[in-house]
């Protein structure tokens, strides 16, 4: 079991990246973590979540369980600051996510962009989520705001 | 015809969304911060919309979403503790997200479509 706390680096330990620190093209390097039926039960309790989505009969989990551990993907290279704002996310689904077992994922992922808008600073990256055997199960884009001035 | 899904947003389920995703920002659990910060007061996790939004796209499209889904969403003004949001869906897939007061929050599309971010993008602002 992996909670998505165990590895993403928190806010507020140590200073947080500057939006000028963020350099495009950087690899992100990738992240082995295990969404278990736990997870996606305390996932789907956490934003309300009704109606669990089956196939033949099976239960699904809601494939933006991911989110939880997509910040990760980025913070464990570039320490995050207080004050980050989500400005949009783009969301490629692949391929399914069970509710009933375990599922081990390894994603990783790139910084694509870097760009102010009215005197603000964004930063984009991209994930790729796949099983540990390589199915794919997602792809990612996401942009956030990051404090911390013009560059 | 458009779908629609309410959603009570509480600071007891900020609180508790933060505690599972480990996001430790105090613009979510902070009000005297976030109102330093220029907000009316803490906001919601962005990623609890987006989870939202996907329940209602998913019930609309079927599972078979999930392996060649599309869904993209565009945050324009922060939902905060006491909101009840109201997502709504339209045939076409456009995305809406209110809060209070009818003040959009949220912008998007949610579609069949597959492919990946080479494939379709909707670019940066």
């Amino acid at each position: 079991m992996t909670h998505p706390s165990e590895i993403k680096p928190r806010e507020g330990y140590a200073r947080g990246t500057r939006p000028s620190e963020f350099i495009v093209g950087t690899r992100l390097p990738a992240v082995h973590f295990t969404v278990t039926r736990a997870i996606v039960v305390d996932y789907c309790a956490a934003i309300g979540w009704k109606v669990m989505p089956t196939r033949d009969g099976r239960p699904l989990a809601p494939t933006t369980v991911l989110t939880l551990y997509q910040t990760a993907i980025l913070y464990r290279r570039f320490l995050p600051p207080q004050g980050v704002i989500l400005r949009e996310q783009e969301w490629w689904w692949k391929g399914l996510v069970w509710a009933d077992e375990d599922t081990t994922v390894e994603a990783d992922g790139e910084v694509v962009d870097r760009f102010e808008r009215r005197q603000k600073q964004y930063v984009k990256w991209a994930v790729e989520f796949r099983t540990n055997e390589g199915r794919p199960i997602a792809s990612s884009l996401c942009t956030l705001y990051i404090p911390g001035g013009s560059s | 015809m458009t779908g629609t899904l309410r959603r009570q947003i509480t600071q007891e389920s900020i609180n508790r969304y933060g505690e599972l995703n480990g996001d430790n920002d105090q613009l979510h659990y902070d009000a005297e911060y976030a109102r330093s910060r220029g907000f009316e007061g803490t906001i919601a996790h962005g990623l609890m919309l987006l989870g939202t939004v996907t329940e209602l796209a998913v019930s609309r499209m079927g599972s078979a979403w999930f392996e060649q889904g599309y869904v993209g969403l565009k945050w324009i003004a922060p939902t905060h503790a006491g909101d009840e949001i109201v997502v709504a869906i339209d045939d076409a897939g456009k995305i809406e997200v209110y809060a209070a007061a009818g003040r959009v929050v949220a912008l998007g599309t949610a579609t069949s479509a597959g492919g990946g971010p080479s494939d379709q993008t909707s670019g940066s602002e």
